[in-house]
């Protein structure tokens, strides 16, 4: 029951708001809310602390099947929990909690805020299923689970219809990849007859060859569900979209957790994808891909929710990157620091935006320096680590982790950690040109001037103190603030569990600083440079990087316009026309039929004979 | 005395009591008392004729019905109705042409007297002389067929042994039942004469016919004929439900498809009798309820009047071909038997039918629960 309990408390959280939040005050529904959470928190520390490694609980027989009278398969709802779901584990509830706490200011006063609490709920307990599923299809329960979390969050404020469709988007991007992890799961399922991981990967091991076609099918399968869900190339396009939900869903689903199901998939099933050099090599280069392209899509894009969207697919590039080398601890510590300062950057930004009337665009937001002295610091932290600067921050440690080892990787190579360094630079660069223009900015005159034409356009906003905005954070956002700042600093320096001992002291033992990794740090201190000295507004209007390369066009066509006109096709009811016809065809044939009941016995009499007539005139033919 | 004379006696006696009543002294009551006893004491004297009894048992119900509202001079009516039912009878247990030639005269002309037994309703007349110019017609065609028939075998026993003359007594025969193409009188009739005399026509009337299809043998080169008239009757009558107000009308429609499924069971397995009762029971129950309820308005009858929408509703439900209700089982029993003996088209098309007139009884149905 330990495990059990873990996903059990949101879960109760989750119904109790349902069933209640109409009738109990603002204050009842984010205790209700937060204590889920919290409280899940606890018992994953208790088992952490209480539980013995590798410790599975089975809970109930889920689905028995019987494939034939000897051979029985069953489908068992479990969990399981060793190093890799116990980190997920940790991350996940330990982020949810500070950023429910901060929902709480950020959503006050909002009508549905019941809702919102009952959504983020059923996501932590899909989270939570997901991480410590025990079989493919409990972790698909998971999967699911988030991905509709996901489409309600986006689309939480739904009076303005595109927020619906950017919901509607992410989920038709993620579920591409879902129907590919499906295949997956079948193909797993054809060849094992089961589907519990520990055993899957066993048998995987004992009877697939390496390079054999049926492995890298199932990997690269497996592989396009966590593109899917991790935002990477080619299935990118939903994730800039998805910011329009509120700031705190982007920071939990978007930013630490949800996101990063990809990554943890890849690597829970790593004992399949190294018997597939090709998906192996796969998985490095849509990573390299996908950090270099999202890195300069972020370089231009003018709001601080969209640059973080980008960042965020960008760092979940180089975990592919360190997964695809095989560097699976340094991917899930690179996951880790991630968390911690992307949830940072985030709620930041959230409070930029409780602060200044939901207001994220870098034309009208900005100088903020001595304004919200909080966020600035928040920033600042939670930008040096995002690139990586030397031995003070966590996401240094991890970055150059993933860099060496892909360096060293046979996968790798120097092409792959190439990339990942001009990708440092790019981090750095786009990091702090957010960061001067968000609090060094002379006003909106740099801005428009660059611009030329249409500085009415964008008005900047009434200043604290003169417009009414005010600049005062309540302490349900302080404390995420401050605890998410002092873990984006020391989140790399101690192991969590003996998963992630790739830690300070690792570093600094196992390795002596080497020429790729001198280049790498200087390049991201470059890019840090280049942000801070050129002070460059680049306020975007439309191109081709804001849009993705133009595959979101693609998909535009292909997918999503496709697929909006079938629903509006049905919409209509086509089927029901055939009932129409037959309602149509039954009125009029009564119609005609009554035509007949003239009522004159002549008539009558003139039928009768003609129909004995045709009759036996009918008869005579037959 | 034979059986035969024993099992009309109740009724000729009957008929002798109200005319010499008639003559001396007119008592309502009493009259009405002869009729009732007369029909209910007939029904024990028919002990292995299923059809006769059934005759009876409508009769009864039917004078039973009178007595809500007596129509004047009774002992006149009483005359007619008994007659008309003796003819029923006579029809039931006919063996050969000639007794069921007088016995369909027998049972249809008093009809005529009843439909216009209020002579001065300018309808009542109208109807009573449509049905005459009409019923007139078709005696003459069955009795063409019978004339064929006898020229054919010399012979005077039910067999329908030349083709042309077993076609054409059946087409009589389809006329009175109703049976579409030779429909068109019925809901007009239906309408237009007493609800009284509706009711004696709707079961006394189609009993004693479906009776004769019973005691005939169907012979085999007929089969075509039948089996257009089947079809035609089940998809005319269920459509012409759709849209139907009036109730007798859309009885009278509703008649039109069930002797359709009559001819299906005739065809199939030649029960008739257990479709006809079945048939008989739920028709009856709507009759009695909307002379028990004498011209009230049906909509919304569900809060006024439970009881009496109670029993509409059963009657519509059975007509609908319900489970559990009487027609349901008939109907089962009919398409199980269609299906047997590989009937597909009957079978297609008496689903078809059914499904097409459910809307037509819903909308009653709906009407009398509605809430105003």
């Amino acid at each position: 029951m330990q495990l059990a309990l873990i996903p059990f408390f949101p879960l109760l959280s989750f119904v109790a708001l349902i069933a209640l939040s109409k009738r109990l005050s603002e204050n009842q529904v984010t205790t209700i809310g937060v204590a889920g959470i919290v409280l899940s928190f606890v018992s994953a520390l208790l088992a952490l602390i209480l539980l013995p490694e590798n410790y599975r609980e089975i809970l109930w027989t889920w689905i028995p099947f019987y494939t034939s009278e000897s051979n029985t398969a069953t489908i068992q709802m479990g969990f399981y929990l060793d190093s890799l779901s116990a980190v997920m584990l940790m991350v996940v509830t330990f982020i949810s909690s500070l950023i429910a706490l901060f929902a709480t200011s950020y959503m006050e006063d909002d009508a549905e805020i019941g809702w919102f609490f009952a959504c983020i709920n059923l996501f932590v307990a899909s989270m939570l299923i997901l991480v410590l599923g025990d079989n493919l299809l409990v972790l698909f329960l998971g999967w699911e689970g988030v991905g509709l979390c996901s489409y309600l969050l986006i689309g939480f404020w739904r009076n303005d219809i595109e927020n619906g469709w950017a919901a509607m988007k992410a989920f038709l991007a993620t579920r591409i990849g879902d129907v590919f992890l499906l295949f997956g799961i079948f193909l797993i399922f054809s060849s094992f007859g089961t589907l519990s991981i520990q055993e899957v990967l066993q048998l995987a091991e004992n009877h697939w060859q390496t390079g054999s076609l049926i492995a890298t099918y199932t990997a690269l399968c497996i592989l396009m569900g966590a593109v899917g869900k991790s935002a990477q190339i080619p299935l990118q396009i939903w994730l800039a979209d998805a910011m329009r939900g509120p700031t705190p869903v982007s920071a939990l689903i978007h930013a630490a957790t949800m996101v990063t199901a990809g990554v943890y998939l890849i690597a829970r099933m790593g004992g399949i994808f190294e018997l597939s050099p090709v998906a192996q090599t796969a998985v490095l280069w849509i990573g390299a891909l996908t950090l270099l392209l999202a890195g300069v899509a972020a370089l231009l894009q003018n709001d601080i929710k969209r640059v973080l969207a980008y960042s965020t697919m960008s760092q979940l590039g180089y975990m592919f990157l360190a997964l695809g080398a095989g560097a699976y601890s340094a991917g899930i510590f690179h996951l880790v620091t991630h968390a911690c300062f992307k949830a940072l950057l985030f709620l930041a930004a959230g409070a930029v935006g409780h602060l200044r009337g939901h207001t994220y665009s870098l034309l009208k937001v900005n100088n903020l320096r001595y304004e919200i002295p909080w966020v600035f610091w928040a920033f600042l932290i939670g930008l040096s680590s995002l690139s990586a600067l030397p031995f003070v921050t966590s996401g240094f440690y991890s970055k150059e982790l993933i860099l060496s080892q892909v360096f060293e990787s046979s996968y790798g190579g120097t092409l792959a950690w190439a990339a990942g360094a001009f990708g440092a630079l790019l981090t750095g660069f786009y990091s702090f040109r957010l960061f001067m223009l968000l609090f060094y900015s002379k006003g909106l005159s740099d801005v428009s001037q660059f611009l030329k034409k249409g500085a009415s356009d964008f008005p900047p906003l009434a200043k604290g103190g003169q417009g009414g905005f005010s600049n005062d954070l309540s302490w349900r956002m302080k404390v995420p603030l401050g605890a998410l700042m002092v873990l984006a600093v020391i989140a790399g320096f101690f192991p969590i569990t003996q998963i992630t001992d790739a830690s300070v002291i690792h570093f600094v033992a196992a390795r002596t600083a080497s020429w790729p990794e001198w280049i790498a740090v200087s390049l991201g201190l470059l890019g840090i440079g280049i942000g801070v000295w050129k002070l460059y507004p680049m306020p975007i209007t439309d191109n081709i990087w804001m849009r993705s390369l133009g595959i979101e066009a693609l998909y535009e066509r292909v997918l999503l316009s496709p697929y909006r006109r079938l629903s509006y096709f049905m919409k209509g009811d086509p089927i029901r026309a055939v009932y129409h016809l037959g309602v149509w065809l039954s009125i009029s044939v009564q119609n005609l039929l009554q035509s007949f009941q003239t009522g004159r016995t002549l008539q009558y009499v003139s039928a009768f004979v003609a129909a004995m007539v045709v009759l036996l005139a009918f008869w005579a033919v037959i | 005395m034979s059986l035969f004379e024993l099992s009309i006696l109740p009724m000729a006696l009957g008929i002798v009591l109200l005319l010499g009543q008639a003559t001396f002294f007119r008592q309502t009551k009493l009259a009405l008392a002869i009729i009732l006893l007369s029909s209910a004491v007939s029904f024990f004297c028919l002990p292995d004729n299923l059809f006769g009894q059934l005759v009876a048992l409508s009769t009864v119900v039917n004078a039973l019905l009178s007595m809500l509202n007596p129509p004047e001079p009774v002992e006149e009516y009483g005359v007619l109705l008994l007659s008309s039912s003796l003819g029923a009878l006579v029809l039931c247990q006919a063996s050969d042409w000639i007794y069921l030639f007088v016995g369909i005269e027998l049972l249809t002309l008093p009809v005529y007297g009843l439909i216009a037994f209020e002579h001065r309703n300018a309808q009542n007349l109208k109807a009573a002389v449509k049905y005459f110019v009409l019923a007139g017609l078709s005696s003459a065609v069955m009795l063409l067929g019978m004339g064929v028939l006898y020229a054919q075998s010399g012979l005077l026993d039910l067999s329908l042994n030349n083709p042309l003359g077993g076609a054409l007594f059946l087409m009589g025969v389809a006329f009175k039942l109703s049976v579409a193409p030779f429909y068109l009188w019925t809901p007009d009739v239906y309408e237009d004469s007493p609800l009284l005399v509706t009711a004696f026509l709707a079961t006394v009337s189609k009993i004693s016919f479906a009776s004769i299809l019973a005691s005939l043998s169907l012979s085999l080169n007929l089969l075509p004929i039948l089996m257009l008239m089947a079809i035609l009757s089940m998809l005319v009558g269920a459509f012409l439900t759709l849209k139907t107000d009036q109730i007798t009308r859309f009885l009278a429609y509703s008649s039109v498809a069930h002797m359709g499924y009559v001819l299906v069971a005739w065809i199939t397995d030649g029960s008739v009798l257990f479709y006809m009762t079945s048939y008989v029971i739920s028709v009856l129950s709507i009759f009695a309820m909307i002379l028990w309820l004498d011209g009230e308005d049906l909509v919304g009858l569900w809060g006024k009047k439970p009881l009496p929408a109670l029993f509409l509703i059963f009657g519509f439900f059975s007509l609908m071909g319900l489970p559990i209700t009487p027609i349901f089982w008939a109907k089962y029993r009919v398409l199980t038997a269609a299906l047997v003996g590989d009937y597909t088209i009957l079978f297609g098309t008496m689903i078809l039918s059914s499904l097409i007139a459910v809307y037509g009884y819903a909308r009653f149905i709906t009407r009398i629960c509605q809430r105003n």
